[in-house]
């Protein structure tokens, strides 16, 4: 990761944090947040006599609580509850204009894995909180101002840089005061679930890997900081993710997920829809076993609202996010084409974290605070095809003086700009009917055999760098051959690739049919949950690669599954 | 009539099938049933046309369920309680002079598949995860072989050792330990002993970190060997660290090893020893350093001499031959230098030390009934006279040893109980005439006495960082942790406290140039590393080139130890300044 190069990952397979019910003794609610708060004032005023003073000081203490839940072949694996909390200290020296956290030029941006995770206690307790925050702010100080010298002797001997704004923007203080939510489901009942959703895999020898697993997690945060934000926030995040694999006679490893993620337990399938679509992928995974490998190809393709979701958090939301136009090894694709047509005139793009459900699906990119104490805002980045904004933390760039609500970050990294919810609008848009028709009509017009159509994907990653070659890669699990006549037929093998700006142009339409791809997208502020939402596009012009593949052969020996099971043989 | 025979059969039939196949079958009997059945399978069956066979395997479970908790400053940091059932499988193709093991090449490491099994007792399941796991292993079993002999076949091999030893085989079986703690006992105990720290205002930073574990093994091979053991440990770390108003930062740490948790909470002098601990620390604080540096004799006594033995000894007692390389590897990892000390002497003529994994109670916790290889548990003597007899092993055949000392812990051999005796044991007040004798003959000033070492992998830590700062033997010297109580004592029999010492390079041959021994031992159990809180099992690999072992508990038993010659100085480097703000709790 280092060199320029980021890579971002935007995967439905997320790790699962466990987590136990701890009930929150409502007359201690605050009673963290007047910790931090008299520590951070204690240190501002003692740091404050020293010759090199610290002019902001933050502090978060992020605590995830939760329980997950797994299963592979009908039979648990793990059920685990946890609890931790993670302090977060953000101490600058020099000022706004320049100050300790600038990043040195070429020497590749930030590290992909953080600083130093500490762990803070898990109790209410004052004393021990506050000595801890007193042990941390010393060192984070002492470390603070041997960057600062490092970073005004790089400022010097280094050319000038292209961005003049400076390091940190000034904004208002904020204040909020959530109530710490509680886990609302019984880990007994997920583990029979979890069981009971992938029994049906069990059945099959030539599935090599199937599991459910659930979590609930409750994340609640504190944040104080020298400009006088004091906030708690508790936000819940439910999720179940199915996988499970095949392998076709050539060793090419077959997945398929199903991905489930709410803000309440409400929003989750009930076990009808979850059998129904465990059947549906166990119809698929043998009929993928099956399907036909497809050659490099370039022509048009329909991506579904949830590739397209991906497709767009790719290619475009990374590349607006704020530091990359700052950043001097970047390759700040969008930087120059503000105010300028990126896409036709009837899509709008927005980043939304005010939002928390969409087509009747909740959107898990949702904050009421960023990890700045910044209130979370809808920012329009491309407005009717123009491109209008980009996506800011408080690290300022030309032309855009303050955050707007995008700082975000796992605990224990360093904030950056980030995505929230990633919203796909299309003006007038045609029905799915309408759009194959356009898609036939393309094939037809290019003399192609057949076309593509992306149904679901697993999710993506790009590189957006100068030192390797800027470009994004879409990793679908279902793909359609689509021919002249309509007609549709499953295929394997193939990945979606393609180099920005090339691509965006290709967009050509969009339908009626809104999808969300929830997901955790890894960056160099470690996970944070997001949501693209998007309805299906054309593009007219899209390139598949050949899938890297396992060379070993399947199994040689037959799954010890015995013929009566489920009343069937299966070999 | 007949019709009635007919019925009365049939319901004897399905009788006898009920009682042949026993849908209830007891969770353990599941898992050596499925372990039995798909190595059955797999020496019968498994084989690709024209390539090696497996002519032996052998199928590990670890069953195990733990808690751990944590504290810092009285109140608990994240607690954890889990259970894990893991598989890990051992194919090998070939045969016993020549298999598809003790080879290194690019991309290939191990021999063996894993897999994290159902924690339900659902034979069928367990079996569909051996399967494939052996599936994969003997993929990889048959890539190894190849590329083994294909880095041969232009070389001439100058030694053949084989690549298993021959073992007997051995059956065994015990009950499970004790019950687990519940959670909330070990958190209590924690932040009891944590909260101690609220009365010492110059600690700057502490934990205490607890753990206890309820392990499980099932094991079967192809030979016919197989047991199911219990591997019960708790343990109980406490760590804090100050600094002298001249910046030095100074920690030490106390840790408890014990078979069963019950055995660490029913200990009665816990807090005592914490509160001691730390104000043994703060009298650090205004102790005087060593200016100059010292060269002359040093008195190891008590958990010093057992922790120095288990930092420059212990690493040199597994028996580990390098395994052999693909040409392009160039760097082939230099072996255990006591590899070729078999016969030559590495202690005095008056010591012995052996290894006995028999031994249990009396403090000694390093033991175990029988070792991960199926080899019964044995006492090896290892040094003689001063010389060294044997190194402990496994069933990986070592160059002048014969066969496996039944030591496997992990993914190689490691010691168990250690015990060092010596012929001449001197009285306390022998050793320190002996101390004197040898300050004047140099005509020293003073001496120096060390009473506590650091063990790295118990240094401070804040938060979530790792120390595995285990130097291993390879270039004739060991890195050793800095002295946490060290004294300098002088011939009229005072002493003055040292804040901490560091030693220059200690080379491997220190121990023959032991010069006295005590007559009484002290007994010290040392873990494989645990983290902190976190209950994280950190690998302590050395430099020996051996795959990173479980991290087996050992217990020492050691005297105290007088050397000849030591160079000993104030710890290099700069010192850090001292905390701008005073601590919140102790402010004036």
């Amino acid at each position: 990761m280092r060199n320029g190069v980021s890579s971002k990952v935007f995967a439905a397979g997320i790790a699962l944090a466990g987590t136990s019910l701890f009930a929150v003794d409502a007359t201690a609610e605050g009673s963290v947040l007047k910790a931090m708060k008299a520590e951070l004032d204690r240190s501002m005023e003692v740091l404050g006599d020293e010759p090199v003073p610290p002019y902001f000081l933050s502090y978060e203490i992020t605590e995830t609580e939760g329980m997950s839940a797994g299963a592979q072949f009908g039979a648990l694996v793990f059920s685990n509850s946890s609890r931790r909390r993670v302090l977060d200290i953000d101490l600058r020296v020099g000022d706004y204009g320049l100050d300790n956290t600038r990043p040195l030029r070429g020497q590749g941006g930030f590290s992909f894995f953080g600083t130093d995770m500490v762990v803070a206690p898990v109790e209410d307790d004052a004393d021990a909180i506050r000595a801890l925050l007193w042990h941390e702010t010393d060192k984070r100080y002492k470390s603070a101002m041997e960057e600062l010298t490092t970073v005004k002797t790089d400022v010097q001997v280094t050319v000038e840089a292209e961005d003049k704004a400076g390091d940190f923007s000034r904004e208002e203080p904020s204040k909020g005061m959530e109530h710490a939510r509680p886990i609302e489901v019984d880990l007994a009942d997920w583990e029979e679930k979890v069981q009971q959703y992938t029994a049906p895999f069990a059945a099959y020898g030539d599935f090599y890997e199937a599991r459910a697993s659930f979590s609930a997690n409750v994340e609640t945060r504190w944040f104080v900081n020298s400009d006088g934000s004091e906030i708690q926030t508790s936000e819940t995040l439910y999720r179940l993710f199915i996988s499970a694999s095949t392998k076709a006679e050539d060793g090419m490893v077959l997945p398929l997920y199903k991905s489930y993620i709410a803000l309440t337990p409400d929003s989750l399938p009930d076990d009808e829809s979850v059998a129904r679509d465990v059947a549906n992928m166990v119809e698929t995974l043998l009929a993928l076993r099956d399907a036909p490998l497809v050659d490099p190809y370039t022509g048009p393709a329909i991506l579904s609202g949830e590739a397209s979701g991906v497709f767009f958090h790719e290619i475009l939301g990374h590349r607006v996010e704020g530091h990359r136009q700052k950043l001097e090894d970047e390759g700040q694709t969008f930087k120059k084409l503000l105010n300028e047509r990126v896409l036709p005139a009837n899509f709008s793009v927005h980043f939304d974290p005010t939002m928390t459900r969409h087509g009747g699906t909740d959107l898990v990119g949702t904050y009421r605070f960023d990890n700045q104490g910044i209130p979370a805002r809808r920012v329009t980045v491309i407005d009717k095809g123009i491109l209008k904004a980009f996506l800011l933390s408080r690290r300022p760039i030309d032309g855009f003086p303050q955050s707007n609500g995008h700082g975000r970050k796992q605990a224990g990294f360093m904030t950056v700009a980030r995505q929230s919810n990633l919203i796909v609008e299309v003006t007038d848009p045609l029905t799915a009917d309408e759009l194959k028709g356009e898609l036939l009509a393309a094939i037809e017009a290019e003399g192609k055999a057949f076309g593509l159509r992306f149904e679901a994907i697993q999710g993506g990653f790009t590189t957006t760098g100068r030192f390797m070659p800027n470009s994004f890669n879409v990793t679908p699990l279902v793909v359609y051959r689509v021919y002249p006549d309509g007609r549709e037929e499953l295929v394997r093998g193939v990945d979606l690739i393609g180099t920005p700006l090339t691509t965006f142009s290709k967009v050509a339409a969009g339908d009626d049919q809104i999808a969300v791809f929830n997901g955790t997208c890894g960056a160099e502020s470690g996970g944070v949950p997001v949501s693209a939402a998007s309805p299906s596009i054309l593009v007219s012009q899209i390139e598949v690669q050949k899938k890297g593949k396992s060379q070993d052969r399947p199994p040689l020996l037959p799954a010890p599954i015995g013929d009566d099971r489920l009343g069937f043989a299966v070999y | 009539m007949k019709n009635t025979i007919f019925l009365s059969n049939t319901f004897v039939a399905a009788v006898a099938l009920a009682l042949l196949v026993p849908a209830t079958a007891a969770g353990e009997d599941v898992l050596m049933q499925a372990m039995r059945e798909e190595l059955a399978r797999t020496m019968d069956e498994l084989r690709m046309e024209g390539m090696d066979e497996p002519y032996f395997v052998a199928y590990t479970i670890r069953d195990n369920e733990q808690v751990s908790a944590g504290a810092s400053f009285g109140a608990l940091l994240p607690s954890s309680t889990s259970r894990t059932r893991w598989l890990g499988v051992e194919l090998r193709v070939g045969d016993a002079s020549f298999d598809n093991t003790n080879f290194r090449g690019m991309g290939f490491f191990g021999g063996g598949g894993s897999a994290s099994l159902p924690l339900t007792d659902d034979v069928v399941e367990i079996r569909r995860q051996i399967w494939l796991a052996t599936d994969d292993a003997y993929k990889n079993a048959l890539k190894q072989i190849a590329a083994k002999r294909a880095a041969l076949q232009n070389e001439t091999r100058v030694e053949d050792l084989g690549d298993l030893s021959p073992q007997e085989p051995y059956e065994y079986a015990e009950e499970p330990g004790a019950e687990l703690p519940r959670l909330d006992e070990v958190e209590g105990l924690v932040r009891d002993l944590s909260i101690r720290f609220r009365d010492m205002p110059h600690i700057m930073d502490s934990r205490v970190g607890a753990h206890a574990a309820r392990g499980r093994t099932y094991y079967v091979n192809s030979e016919g060997s197989s047991f199911i053991r219990s591997d019960p440990t708790a343990f109980l770390s406490v760590t804090a660290q100050t600094q002298a108003d001249d910046g030095a930062m100074l920690h030490d740490f106390r840790a408890v090893h014990a078979h069963g948790w019950d055995d660490i909470a029913n200990r009665g002098d816990l807090a005592a020893e914490v509160e001691a601990m730390g104000a043994a620390i703060s009298e650090r604080r205004s102790a005087s350093a060593l200016e100059d540096r010292y060269i002359g004799p040093v008195l190891f006594e008590g958990q010093a001499a057992a922790e120095l033995t288990a930092q420059v000894l212990l690493p040199r007692l597994s028996g580990v031959r390098t395994p052999e390389t693909e040409r392009r590897f160039s760097a082939r990892r230099s072996g255990n230098p006591f590899l070729d000390k078999l016969g030559a002497r590495v202690l005095p003529r008056f010591m012995y030390l052996a290894d006995d994994a028999t031994l249990t109670g009396n403090g000694f916790v390093g033991g175990y009934p029988v070792d991960d290889d199926g080899v019964p548990a044995q006492a090896t003597s290892l040094v003689e006279n001063g010389i060294l007899k044997t190194l402990l092993t496994t069933r990986n055949p070592v160059r002048g040893i014969d066969g496996s000392t039944g030591n496997r812990r992990g993914g190689g051999p490691q010691p168990s109980n250690l015990v060092m005796t010596n012929k001449r044991g001197m009285t306390r007040e022998e050793l320190y005439d002996e101390l004197k004798l040898l300050m004047e003959e140099r005509e020293a000033e003073y001496g120096i006495v060390v009473r506590r070492l650091g063990n790295p992998g118990l240094m401070p830590a804040s938060g979530f960082s790792f120390n595995i700062g285990f130097a291993g033997p390879g270039a004739g010297q060991s890195n050793v942790a800095d002295a946490l109580v060290a004294y300098r004592f002088y011939p009229d029999g005072r002493e003055e406290l040292l804040r901490t010492v560091e030693f220059a390079g200690i080379a491997d041959s220190v121990f023959k140039e032991i010069v006295a021994a005590s007559d009484s031992n002290t007994i010290y159990t040392r873990g494989g590393s645990w983290g902190f809180a976190s209950g994280l099992v950190m690998m302590v690999g050395g430099g020996l080139g051996l795959s990173p072992s479980s991290g087996g508990t050992v217990t020492l038993s050691v005297p105290d130890l007088l050397f000849e010659e030591m160079s000993v100085r104030n710890p290099t480097g700069n010192l850090p300044h001292p905390p701008v703000a005073e601590h919140p709790f102790f402010e004036e």
